[in-house]
C-alpha cells in the first residue's frame, strides 16, 4: 500500500490533542503504515506527516499510542539503516539520533518514498511544497474472483478483431445443438405411432429417412463449426504469442532479473496455447452444451413435468461438487507448473553449461539433478490425474440417480397408462443426452482452474509495464556532444540496500574516465545506470546537461556503445554481428569497422569469411575473436558515449595487443567510461575514479593515484603482483 | 593497406604455380585469395594474403582491375572454393538417420549424406540454398525454382 493521506479518526484526535506537540501541528499531509511495533511485535503502526510534525504511532489492543513526536524542522537528518529482515528510520535530533521505527520489506518501498517526501519536508528550509503527490485512496485488493473476470474480460478482447468468424461459428454452434434434439422426439413417434399400428406403417421409411438426415446435417454442421473455431484458436493463440515476445523485448532489464529463462520460455510455448484450448476446446463446449441443457430441460418439462422435476433432483449435487471439485484441484494444477517451470530451467541450465559440467565430470550429478526434478513433475502431474480421475466416477455415479427416479416413477406411470411406451423411451434417450452435457460441463471443472491459471499468467506477462521508452517532456537530442555529469547519484536494487552512495563526477566530451575498484564495489552498477537499465533512485546523470530520465530511451542508448566483458554474439553470420546496430551499413562500411577492430584478417581468413555463422552465442569463435567482433559492431554504432567492461580473462599476448589497439581506435573522440581491469587501460585513462563500497574514494590520474598512495595505489600493487604471475602485464 | 585500388595491381601466373601480385610495384610471390563474402558477395570483395598468410589487402570490386587479372581472380577462386551447383535431385532415402541425397550438378553426380537436415539446408537469399554434408562438403543450389519440379519438391519438403 502506497502513501496515503487519511488515517484513523482516532489516531487523528490523539494527534490533534496530543500537548507535547503544541498547537500549531498543520494538517495532515500524508502517512505510511508500517508492520512493526517498538517492541518488535507484528502490529500497525504508522509514520503520520503533518505541515509541522512528524508522528509515529502504534496500534496494541486496538487503541493507538503516539511513540514518537518531532517538529519537522528540528529534524537534521533522516537515515534508513537495513537489517537483517527489516530496516530501521532514524531521525537526528540536536545532534544526537532517535531510532523511530523498524519496518519489515514488505513495506520497504512505501517507506522509502515517504522518507524521500519527508526529505523534502524536513529542517529549518523544509518546504511541504516539494512533497510528491500521494495516493487518494488505497488501491483495492482484487479478489481472485474479480481477477478471473478480469482475464475473461481480457480473453474477450483478444477475439475482438475476430468477432466475425466467432458469431457465424456460434450460430453454427446453436444450430447443431437444434437439431441434437430431433432424433429422440421422432423415435418417440415411432415407437408410440408407428410401429403399434399396421396402418401407418408406411412412415417408417419417411421417419428413418428424417433421422437419417438430422444425422448427416448434424455431422455436416458440427465439421464446419469444428473447423471455424480450430482456425479461430491457432490464430488467437498466435496472437498472444506475438504479443508475447514482442512485450519480452519491451520490459526493463529488472524484469530479468527477477526471472529466469527456462520459466518464460514455458510461458510462451505452454501457457499462450491454453488462449487456444479455451477458444477451441471450452468455449464452443460450454455454449453447445449449455444450449443442450437448456433446450433439453424445455423438452422434458413439455413431455412429462413430473418426470422431468426427478431428472433434476441431482444437479444441485452435481453444481456443489463441481465448485468444489475445482478449488480443490487448482492447488495442484499450480504446483504442477511450478515443477514444469523448474524443470524446464533446470535442463536449460544443464544443456548450456554442458562443457562445464563435463569438465568437472558432473554428467553424473547434472543427471541425478535433472532426475529429481523429472520426479517432482511426476508427482505433481500424478497428483492431478489420480485426483481428478477419483473425482469424475463419484460425479458419474451422482448423475445416475437421476437415471433411477426416473425407470421407477416412469415406470409406475406407463404402468398406470399415464404416459407410452414411446414417451418413456424418448425420455430415457434425453435423459442419456442431457446428462452427458451436465457431466461434460462439470469435467470442464478439471481444466477451467488449469486454462485460468495458465491464462492469467501469460497475461501477467503480456500487461507487465514496458519500459518507458519516451517519458512526457521528452527533450530531443539527436546528437551528443559528450559531457557526462553524474551529481549525487543514489541507487540500490532493493529499497532499503544502496549499491551507490553520492557518486559525483563530471566528464568532458572525448575524456576517458577508469572505473576502479574491487569487484561488488559497484562498477557495473555504474555503468547500468548509464545505460538506463536502472533509474537512479537519488540524484540524477545528465548528459549534454539534460537529465537522462528526460531522453527517449531510444535516442539515448542509440548514442551508447557498450563493449561487455564477454560479448555476447546472436546466432547468424559475422556479418549481422556487426551491423547489429546499424542494419542499414554497407559492405565496405562493415569491413572498415572489423579492420579497425583488428578483426578483419582473422574473419577472411575463415572459409565463408563475414558469412561464417557463429553459432549460438557465437560459440564457433575464441573469446579473443569475440571480443573484437563486438568491439567492430560498437565501431559501427559509433556511438558517443561508450562504455567498456574491459575482459579479465588474460588473452595471449598478441590477441591482447590486437584488442587494446582496437578499443583505443575505438575510443578516440568518444566520452569513455571504462571498467578497467588491465594496467596499460589504467595508464591511458584521462582520470581514475576509485569505487569502494559504492562510495566513490579517490578521483585523478595514474600518477596522481599512485603518489597519493591510498586505495588505488594498494589495488595496483595487487594487480602488479597477480600480473607478472600470470605474465600479462599490459 | 586496407581497400586497394584494382588499377594499382596486377596478377600473374604461370601454369600451375600460385599467381605473383604486385602492388603498386612491390612484388608478392605465392599469394592466396579469399572472398570475404563467400555465400553474400562471390563476386566482390576480394582479400589477398602472402605466402606466409599475412594480410595484404582488399579489392573491393575485382571486375575493375584489368581483364588478366580478374581472370585469374576467377580461377583462382574456383580453385579454393569447391562448391558444386547441384542441376537435378534424382533421389532422396533415409537409411538409419542418415538421409542420401542422389544429385547431379555441375561436376558431375554424387552423392550427398546428411544426418541433420535442419542444419544442413540453409536458405542463403530466396531460392538460394546452401547443402553441407555430414562430411562437411559443400553444395549449392543457385536458384531452387530453376531445377525441374521433382527436384523441387524434393528439396521444398525440407526447408
Amino acid at each position: 500500500m502506497p502513501l496515503i493521506n487519511k488515517i484513523p479518526a482516532e489516531l487523528n484526535d490523539l494527534i490533534q490533542s496530543d500537548p507535547l506537540a503544541g498547537d500549531d501541528k498543520g494538517e495532515l499531509l500524508f502517512a505510511c503504515k508500517t508492520d512493526l511495533a517498538p517492541d518488535g511485535r507484528i502490529d500497525e503502526s504508522m509514520l503520520v506527516v503533518t505541515r509541522r510534525q512528524l508522528v509515529v504511532a502504534t496500534r496494541s489492543d486496538e487503541a493507538w499510542t503516539l511513540t514518537h513526536t518531532l517538529s519537522l524542522a528540528a529534524i537534521t537528518g533522516l537515515t534508513v539503516e537495513p537489517l537483517v529482515g527489516a530496516s530501521a528510520l532514524t531521525a537526528e535530533v540536536d545532534g544526537s539520533s532517535i531510532r523511530l521505527l523498524r519496518y519489515t520489506h514488505a513495506v520497504a518501498q512505501d517507506m522509502s518514498d515517504a522518507v524521500e517526501s519527508l526529505l523534502h519536508l524536513i529542517g529549518p528550509d523544509g518546504s511541504p511544497d516539494h512533497t510528491e503527490p500521494v495516493t487518494e485512496e488505497p488501491v483495492p485488493d482484487w479478489s481472485s474472483r474479480e481477477a478471473h473476470l478480469r482475464t475473461f474480460r481480457r480473453l474477450w478482447t483478444f477475439c475482438l478483431p475476430h468477432w466475425r468468424t466467432l458469431v457465424i461459428a456460434m450460430v453454427v454452434t446453436i444450430a447443431a445443438s437444434a437439431i441434437d434434439l430431433l432424433p429422440p422426439y421422432l423415435t418417440m413417434i415411432l415407437v408410440d405411432q408407428v410401429l403399434v399400428d399396421q396402418s401407418t406403417f408406411i412412415w417408417l421409411p419417411i421417419i428413418v429417412a428424417l433421422l437419417a438426415v438430422s444425422r448427416i446435417v448434424h455431422t455436416g454442421v458440427t465439421i464446419i463449426s469444428g473447423r471455424m473455431m480450430a482456425v479461430l484458436g491457432d490464430r488467437l493463440a498466435y496472437d498472444a504469442r506475438s504479443e508475447l515476445l514482442n512485450v519480452l523485448q519491451l520490459l526493463p532489464l529488472k524484469y530479468y532479473d527477477m526471472q529466469q529463462t527456462g520459466g518464460l520460455m514455458a510461458r510462451i510455448a505452454r501457457d499462450a496455447k491454453s488462449i487456444h484450448y479455451f477458444w477451441i476446446d471450452f468455449a464452443p463446449q460450454v455454449v453447445q452444451q449449455g444450449l443442450l441443457v437448456i433446450g433439453m430441460t424445455a423438452v422434458l418439462f413439455y413431455l412429462n413435468w413430473e418426470l422431468a422435476l426427478l431428472v433434476l433432483v441431482p444437479i444441485p449435487a452435481i453444481i456443489y461438487a463441481s465448485i468444489h471439485i475445482k478449488r480443490y484441484l487448482m492447488w495442484f494444477y499450480g504446483r504442477s507448473w511450478d515443477s514444469w517451470a523448474t524443470f524446464f530451467e533446470r535442463v536449460n541450465d544443464a544443456l548450456s553449461g554442458i562443457r562445464v559440467v563435463k569438465i568437472f565430470a558432473q554428467e553424473k550429478r547434472q543427471s541425478r539433478d535433472m532426475q529429481l526434478e523429472n520426479e517432482k513433475v511426476f508427482t505433481a502431474e500424478r497428483n492431478i490425474h489420480v485426483r481428478s480421475r477419483t473425482v469424475r466416477p463419484l460425479l458419474a455415479f451422482i448423475v445416475s440417480v437421476g437415471g433411477l427416479l426416473v425407470w421407477w416413477y416412469g415406470g409406475l406411470q406407463v404402468q398406470s397408462g399415464e404416459m407410452t411406451t414411446g414417451m418413456l423411451m424418448a425420455f430415457f434417450l434425453y435423459l442419456a443426452m442431457f446428462y452427458s452435457p451436465v457431466q461434460q460441463l462439470t469435467s470442464m471443472a478439471d481444466w477451467i482452474p488449469e486454462m485460468m491459471t495458465a491464462i492469467t499468467r501469460t497475461f501477467e506477462v503480456i500487461d507487465s509495464p514496458i519500459e518507458d521508452y519516451a517519458p512526457a517532456g521528452t527533450v530531443d537530442v539527436p546528437r551528443f556532444e559528450g559531457r557526462l555529469e553524474l551529481q549525487d547519484v543514489n541507487f540500490g536494487y532493493v529499497a532499503h540496500q544502496p549499491v551507490l552512495k553520492g557518486i559525483n563526477l563530471h566528464v568532458e566530451p572525448g575524456e576517458m574516465i577508469g572505473l576502479v575498484g574491487h569487484s561488488g564495489a559497484g562498477k557495473s552498477t555504474l555503468i547500468k545506470l548509464m545505460c538506463r537499465f536502472y533509474d537512479v533512485d537519488g540524484g540524477q546523470i545528465l548528459i549534454d546537461g539534460i537529465d537522462v530520465r528526460r531522453m527517449d530511451l531510444m535516442q539515448l542508448r542509440s548514442q551508447i556503445g557498450y563493449v561487455e566483458q564477454d560479448p555476447f554474439l546472436f546466432s547468424g553470420s559475422v556479418t549481422d554481428n556487426i551491423r547489429f546496430g546499424n542494419q542499414e551499413a554497407s559492405r565496405e562500411a562493415i569491413i572498415e569497422a572489423a579492420i579497425n577492430a583488428n578483426a578483419h584478417e582473422f574473419i577472411v581468413k575463415l572459409p565463408d569469411g563475414y558469412d561464417t555463422s557463429v553459432g549460438e552465442r557465437g560459440g564457433r569463435l575464441s573469446g579473443g575473436e569475440r571480443q573484437r567482433v563486438a568491439i567492430a559492431r560498437a565501431i559501427l554504432h559509433d556511438p558517443r558515449i561508450l562504455i567498456l567492461d574491459e575482459p579479465t580473462s588474460a588473452l595471449d599476448l598478441e590477441t591482447e595487443k590486437k584488442i587494446q589497439e582496437a578499443l583505443g581506435r575505438l575510443m578516440e573522440g568518444r566520452t569513455t567510461l571504462a571498467i578497467a581491469h588491465r594496467l596499460s587501460t589504467l595508464r591511458d585513462a584521462d582520470r581514475l575514479l576509485v569505487l569502494k563500497n559504492g562510495e566513490p574514494v579517490e578521483l585523478g590520474t595514474h600518477e596522481e593515484l599512485l603518489d597519493r598512495q591510498g586505495e588505488y595505489y594498494r589495488l595496483v600493487q595487487l594487480h602488479t603482483n597477480v600480473s607478472s604471475i600470470v605474465g600479462v602485464e599490459g | 593497406m586496407s581497400f586497394l585500388d584494382p588499377s594499382a595491381i596486377r596478377l600473374e601466373r604461370r601454369d600451375d604455380q600460385p599467381p605473383t601480385l604486385s602492388i603498386a610495384g612491390d612484388l608478392f610471390f605465392n599469394v592466396k585469395i579469399r572472398q570475404a563474402f563467400p555465400l553474400s558477395f562471390e563476386n566482390r570483395y576480394i582479400t589477398f594474403f602472402d605466402q606466409e598468410d599475412e594480410y595484404l589487402g582488399l579489392v573491393a570490386e575485382p571486375s575493375s582491375c584489368d581483364e588478366s587479372t580478374f581472370r585469374i581472380i576467377r580461377d583462382e577462386i574456383e580453385w579454393r572454393y569447391f562448391r558444386p551447383r547441384i542441376t537435378r535431385v534424382a533421389e532422396m532415402e533415409g537409411r538409419g538417420g542418415t538421409s542420401i541425397f542422389s544429385v547431379e550438378t555441375d561436376r558431375g553426380a554424387v552423392k550427398i549424406p546428411m544426418r541433420d537436415l535442419r542444419e544442413g539446408m540453409m536458405e542463403l537469399s530466396s531460392g538460394r540454398i546452401l547443402i553441407t554434408d555430414e562430411h562437411g562438403n559443400r553444395y549449392e543450389i543457385p536458384d531452387l525454382d530453376r531445377l525441374d519440379r521433382r527436384s523441387r519438391r524434393l528439396i521444398r519438403r525440407l526447408i
